[in-house]
């Protein structure tokens, strides 16, 4: 697959995104190494990688915490970002607790 | 733009072409529904102080497919919180993510950047693409043709307004958000306005502001807050630039807790 094929697929997919060839390039040479998450999304779809893979090698997440066996959160907050590290270890037990009761 | 086009996708596929927006419609539409229970009432439950989330104002749970906002946002901003969720939930490389990893795993920046995505999203289906810039722009330049939009037409804040008419508008302009960071009590008293942040239009050319900047005590802005001036707007003009050399036509609209000042030079 061209970078061209894969300009033209991402175009084709019906997301509304669109990636340039000249992108792409900077993409796959690592000149751009940490491309949008919706970018990562619809590429990954293109050439059938996994988003969550792309998103660790972009060091958006961190790889242990998707692993096997790792808890999903599932639950997204407006304003999660403005927590504390402490915080957010507490955000992560609420998440965890309801998870458990709906099992 | 991308963002954009998603919103508009859904909102017309669930039949909203005018304002106001109304989010139950999307909420609906989604299949999504609102908690019985406020979060604060939810982090009870589970023996959580509500306290220590007081930064948080809403959250989604995918698998239930249910949103939950605190209960002591006004109206606008509970509307506001369910859209930003719904974005969450709509915008297929956001529920991924939340699908596959615990919060916790995420580093900061793409924390910051979901949540301003999210935020964008809400704002794209409330004001509805540029069709509230181009009413905006029908009227006499500044804040009150935002305000009288964004209550009788749009049904959102004036902050969620004017921070969109600054960032769509095609003129030079400039939208600086002041935060009084005394006690209520000593709003009027003494006000200590400290910059907060500033939204410019793409086409904004005057100096650079800073954020943590105080405002002159006797500016125009300062003596009105002082007379008690407050959810009205204020014309006045501001000097900025190297020996406050390029004077701007602006509008201070003054409300409990910030100050929106709006510069432009036409």
């Amino acid at each position: 697959m061209t970078l061209r094929d894969v300009e033209q697929a991402v175009k084709d997919s019906g997301t509304g995104i669109k990636v340039s060839n000249g992108h792409l390039s900077l993409i796959e040479s690592g000149k751009v190494a940490n491309p949008e998450p919706r970018t990562l999304s619809v590429l990954s779809k293109v050439l059938g990688v996994s988003y969550m893979r792309c998103m660790v090698e972009a060091r958006y997440v961190d790889e242990a915490s998707i692993g096997p066996g790792a808890a999903s959160s599932q639950v997204a907050f407006r304003g999660a970002e403005k927590l504390t590290p402490d915080q957010q270890k507490l955000l992560q037990q609420f998440i965890d607790q309801m998870a458990s009761k709906n099992k | 733009m991308e963002l954009r086009k998603a919103a508009d996708r859904l909102r017309i596929k669930h039949g909203i072409v005018t304002p106001p927006t109304n989010p139950h419609i999307l909420l609906e539409g989604s299949q999504l529904t609102l908690m019985d229970e406020s979060f604060e009432d939810l982090l009870r439950k589970f023996n959580f102080n509500p306290d220590d989330f007081s930064k948080v104002q809403a959250m989604i749970n995918s698998q239930e497919k249910c949103i939950a906002v605190r209960d002591d946002m006004n109206p606008r901003r509970k509307n506001w919180g369910y859209l930003h969720e719904l974005a969450h939930y709509v915008l297929e490389w956001h529920r991924a993510i939340f699908e596959a990893c615990p919060i916790s795993a995420l580093s900061p920046y793409i924390r910051k950047k979901l949540e301003r995505e999210a935020d964008q999203f809400a704002a794209e289906l409330y004001f509805q693409g540029s069709g509230f810039i181009e009413r905006a722009m029908d009227g006499k330049f500044g804040l009150e043709v935002v305000k009288s939009l964004a209550d009788e037409v749009y049904d959102v804040s004036f902050q969620a307004a004017f921070s969109r008419y600054a960032s769509e508008n095609p003129e030079n302009c400039s939208l600086l958000v002041w935060e009084n960071k005394k006690e209520e009590a000593m709003l009027l008293e003494e006000p200590e306005l400290t910059l907060k942040y500033t939204i410019n239009s793409d086409s904004f050319s005057g100096p650079k502001t800073y954020n943590g900047t105080k405002m002159n005590p006797k500016s125009d802005v300062i003596k009105a807050l002082r007379s008690g001036v407050l959810d009205d707007v204020l014309e006045h003009e501001v000097r900025l630039g190297r020996n406050s050399k390029s004077t701007y036509q602006a509008n201070s609209f003054f409300n409990q807790y910030n100050v929106f000042t709006l510069i432009w030079q036409k």
